[in-house]
Order: C-alpha cells, then structure tokens, then sequence
C-alpha cells in the first residue's frame, strides 16, 4: 500500500490531463495522473497535427477562433521542438468559396489574427502543388505541433516539478464519503492488482471517455462520440497547411507532418469511442476533397489512415452547445471534490489546463496562478538535459545527436524520457 | 428509424408540362440541388450525388455541422401530373431515406407545384436528437433543397 496521498488525481493522460498535472505541480500541489493506457493513446494522440491560428473559427466561433490564435504562440513559444512554423493558406477553389472570404477577412480581423492575401499566381510560386485554378489566397500563422514531442514534454516538465506519470492504471470506481470522493479504486494493468488512492479533489479530462469515468460517481451523462477520419499520404507536397476557404466542414484540410501529408477529416457518429471502423469511402472521401486543393494527391499513395473521436456530452451544469464550441470546466456539486472538463482542442489543452487548476486551486483554498503560459518545456535543450535516464540509456539517446537521425531521435529520447518517467513514477507510489 | 413528416407549395411562372419534364429529368434536377460535391448518372432514372448539407450552426461540434451525405436518388413514378423520388443513403454514417412526392397542377398562366417527403433518420443521426431540434433542422434543409430548385427552375 502506497503512503503516497496526492492532492489531486487528474485522469486521462491526453493533452487536457497533461497540462492540468503540470499547471498543478508548478503550484506546489501533489499530483498524481492516472491513464488507464499510455500518455497520449486516446484523441489528443490521432489528432491530425494542426496548432490552430484560430483562422478556422473566425466566422462561427469566435471565441474559440481569438482562444487558439493565442495558445498558438504560447506553445510555439514554451514548446518550440514540438512545433514547426509551417504558415498556413486558405485557399478559395470554388465560387462558393469566393464568397465566403469577405467574411472570413472579417472575422480575421475581428479576431486580430494577423493575415496576408496573397495573388493566387505568388501563391502557386511558394506552393507549386497547389490547384492551379485557386481564385484567392489567404496567409495566416497555422502552424505544425508533434503531438506526442509535446505531449511527452509536458509528462517530463510535470514529473521534474513533483508530479507521479502512471500509466496502465484504470480507475474503476470511487467511494464516496458523504458528497465526497474518498477513495479512487484503480485497477492496475501492470501488475494486476487493485488499487487505492485517497486525493482531495479528482480531476477527470479523459476526453471521449468522461462519460465513463463520471458515471461512477453517479453523474448523469449524455454522449454522442463523432468519428473524425484522417488520411496519410506518401510525400510532403506543401511546405505550409492548406485548408479550404469556407464554412468548417469535412475534408476541408491538408498538412505538411514530416515528410507525410496528412488529410482530414470526417464527421461520422458512432456507438462507442472504443470501436471505430474506417471505410474505403472515407479514405477515398477525402483524396477527392484533398486533391481539390492539391490535385496531385490523387496520384500519391495512401500510407495509412487513422481516426480518432470527438465526444459531445450532455451533462448537468453545462451548456452543451458552448462546451462543444470551445470547452467547458464543471466543478460538481455532488461529489463535491471532483471537477471535470468537457470539450477542448489540442491546441488549446495548456488553456485547458490552466482553467481546470483555477478551480481545483479554489477547491484546495490557494491562490496561487498558472505559470505555464511562460514555463519553457523540458526538450528544448533535449540532448543536454537527459539526466533522468540511466547510462545506457543515457548514451543510446545521446548518439542520436550529430548523427544521420538527430531530428527523428528526438521523438526516441522522449519516450525513453517518458519511460524512465513512468518507471520512477510506479517506484515512489510503491505500484512497481 | 425517425420518421418526418413535411409538405408544401410553390408556385412557377411555367406551364405544368415544362415544369413536370423538368422534374422528371434527373440530370437537370441534380444540378438543382444546393452544394453538390459531385454525381455520377447510372440511367435517366436513377443516380449516384454526393451533396453537402448544412445541419446549421446550432449543431455543437464544428465539423458535424456541414456534412458530405453519399447517397442514390431514384426517380420511382412519373404519371403527367406527379414524380415521386426516392432519396437514399448515409450521412455523418448513418442511413437516411427521402421520399419525395411532387404534384404539379395549373395555376393562372404558370403552375403551383404541392411537394411533400417523407424523411427516415437512422439509429445514429436520430441520437443527435438529444442534443439539437432535428425536426426543424430537417425541415429548413427540404425547404433549401425545394428553394433550390425552384430557383434553378423559375
């Protein structure tokens, strides 16, 4: 039995519980994150790698559009190994399209997202991929985030300031004392056993699964999981995002993601987030849309496609419509210590996280601020500060520097990080 | 399945019998239906049309709320003053089907056109019904598809 007692549990170790962890940490609380797989397995994993300029939302909504222009540069600014600065077009290749700029410049501006139009043939010099009957041409900052890099630098900066990473550990129920939580039971998949773990408040971000965890506590909830399907293609065929000039609809983007493109996404509802199947239609859906921007997309094999799920919940003390546009921080009324969060964009889970503490820091009477709008993550200087790694370890990452694959050795030395992380994690708590 | 119910009239400045030809012909019909993404004829009476549907703003997740629906519309019955057609298909995966009944009769020098549908929602478009109106959503999308066509028409 542990005599680790956190103050707060998070659950769900995608981006939203990630930066909750590290948000709390830097506040001086003991925390404790629970992912009943591994760090970034769920939806902030099989996003589809866009650090949104906020461009996408400027018409329908607006607050999301001015949130994300924000998070952008703060994760480009704390997290710069994780992101490339790609730049990103809206392009216009239909009249329906060109109708919807003059609008869409306005929003841009009402939301103070910096923007350039650029002449459809200066475009097609910078991006000679593009359709060459595009009618008009947007520059906005989209930029590039490697989900797991900067998923994995979050666990790293979170445990460096105190915090336990716990994979494999799925919490099963709570015991509740009065209005309450007491006791979070774990089942840990690691070694079999059940677990107990007795924290001041629970946070659950757990994303299309939060419907599960807060039945447990008697919660009520409505959910209705939207698959969204992403295709990868063989080459980078644009230095920058490329996205269609109109309304959000589906197959409305491409991206640069290494030497891959990456064409997204679909809107289909499911029975359950677990269990997603992927159709020839859906990959053939969105070749067709893709190549309206990228014609040569039709002629590029398809590596893989992947999918990941949306989850639009109903539950009490949230309007469900301002929670799917953005996202939603509940604190419970019964059980009183549980707070929980609803929505979200990866790109703006650091905002997620930031809100999320605010309450928990009410509920545990400190008022103490986020710090993670200007808290550099670690792997910025990743090859120099490898000091939680044993030697072997050490030096297995250390040769990836100055070597043939010092770019690709990143990812590699932070999941190596991630593991030891977890490892020492699992020690402290007594679950090895 | 959910089944809706809508109806309604319109009048053409058209004489009955140009504007029942017009509806008969599935090709000229396609191209009147708002935001078709592509179609593909099969025969006179029948053809493949992908179309997108604006499900409105008050749908709470983004990307669900202009949707790509793959679907087969069949002419099923053309006598001198009805055409009645079937739509179906799936949209945001689940299955959808239309049927579509329209009676045109004389009205001054023009016509006055009576439509009426029938919708079905599938299992998993009918969820959506926890969370939004889908009965007055589907309601505005048959009277912008009826809109469409009787500008493409006039």
């Amino acid at each position: 039995m542990t005599s680790f007692n956190p103050d707060v549990v998070v659950i769900g170790g995608g981006i939203n519980g990630l930066f909750t962890t590290l948000d709390l940490s830097l506040r001086g609380f003991r925390v404790m994150l629970l992912e009943r797989n591994v760090i970034g397995s769920g939806t902030s994993g099989r996003m589809h790698g866009l650090l949104h300029s906020g461009a996408r939302y400027v018409v329908t909504d607006p607050k999301a559009a001015v949130e994300c222009a924000e998070e952008n540069k703060i994760i480009a600014s704390i997290a710069p190994h994780a992101v490339e600065d790609t730049g990103g077009y809206y392009v216009a290749v239909d009249k329906d399209d060109e109708e919807y700029r003059e609008q869409f410049i306005k929003g841009l501006r009402a939301a103070n997202i910096n923007y350039r139009e650029v002449e459809p043939k200066d475009a097609l010099k910078e991006e000679p991929n593009l359709n060459p009957e595009v009618k008009a041409v947007v520059e906005v900052p989209d930029k590039v985030v490697f989900a797991k890099d900067l998923m994995f630098s979050v666990a790293v900066s979170a445990y460096r300031e105190g915090a336990l990473i716990i994979q494999g550990a799925e919490v099963m129920g709570f015991n509740v004392n009065g209005d309450v939580i007491d006791e979070v039971v774990v089942k840990d998949h690691v070694t079999g056993d059940v677990r107990r773990v007795k924290p001041r408040v629970v946070v659950v971000a757990a994303g299309p699964w939060t419907y599960k965890v807060v039945r447990m506590a008697r919660i009520e909830v409505d959910m209705m999981p939207t698959m969204g399907v992403m295709v990868v293609y063989q080459h980078r065929l644009t230095r920058r995002v490329i996205n269609r000039m109109r309304m959000p609809s589906d197959g409305d983007i491409l991206l640069p993601y290494a030497s891959s493109s990456i064409v997204g996404t679909t809107a289909v509802i499911v029975d359950d987030p677990d269990n997603l199947t992927i159709s020839d239609d859906d990959v053939n859906f969105l070749t067709s849309e893709g190549s309206r921007m990228v014609p040569v997309l039709s002629s590029i094999g398809v590596v893989r496609a992947y999918a990941s799920v949306r989850p639009l919940i109903k539950m009490p003390g949230v309007n469900t419509r301002e929670a799917a546009r953005d996202f939603a921080i509940i604190r419970h009324d019964k059980p009183s210590n549980l707070v929980s969060v609803i929505g979200g964009k990866f790109t703006t889970g650091r905002l997620v996280g930031e809100k999320l503490s605010d309450e928990v820091s009410i509920l545990l009477g400190s008022s103490r601020r986020s710090v993670t709008r200007s808290h550099p993550l670690f792997g910025v200087n990743l090859y120099d500060d490898l000091r939680e790694l044993d030697n072997s370890l050490r030096n297995l990452a250390l040769d990836f520097k100055g070597s043939i694959d010092e770019e690709r050795g990143r990812v590699a030395a932070l999941t190596l990080l991630t593991s030891e992380v977890i490892r020492n994690s699992r020690r402290v708590v007594g679950w090895s | 399945m959910v089944n809706l119910h809508y109806s309604g009239s319109f009048n053409l400045t058209k004489p009955p019998q140009e504007v029942n030809g017009a509806l008969s012909n599935l090709s000229l019909v396609i191209k009147c239906i708002p935001n078709v993404v592509s179609y593909e004829l099969i025969n006179d009476s029948k053809a493949k049309v992908k179309f997108r549907v604006d499900l409105g703003d008050e749908v709470p997740i983004a990307e669900l709320r202009r949707i790509t629906s793959d679907t087969v519309i069949e002419v099923t019955e053309v006598s001198s003053n009805e055409i009645k057609l079937r739509v179906s298909g799936r949209a945001a995966g689940s299955s959808i089907e239309v049927m579509l009944s329209i009676v045109t009769e004389p009205s001054g020098s023009g016509s006055r056109v009576n439509w009426s549908a029938d919708a079905s929602l599938g299992r998993l478009l009918q969820m959506m019904s926890r969370f939004i109106n889908v009965d007055s959503m589907v309601e505005r999308i048959a009277n912008d598809t009826i809109n469409g066509i009787v500008k493409c028409l006039s």
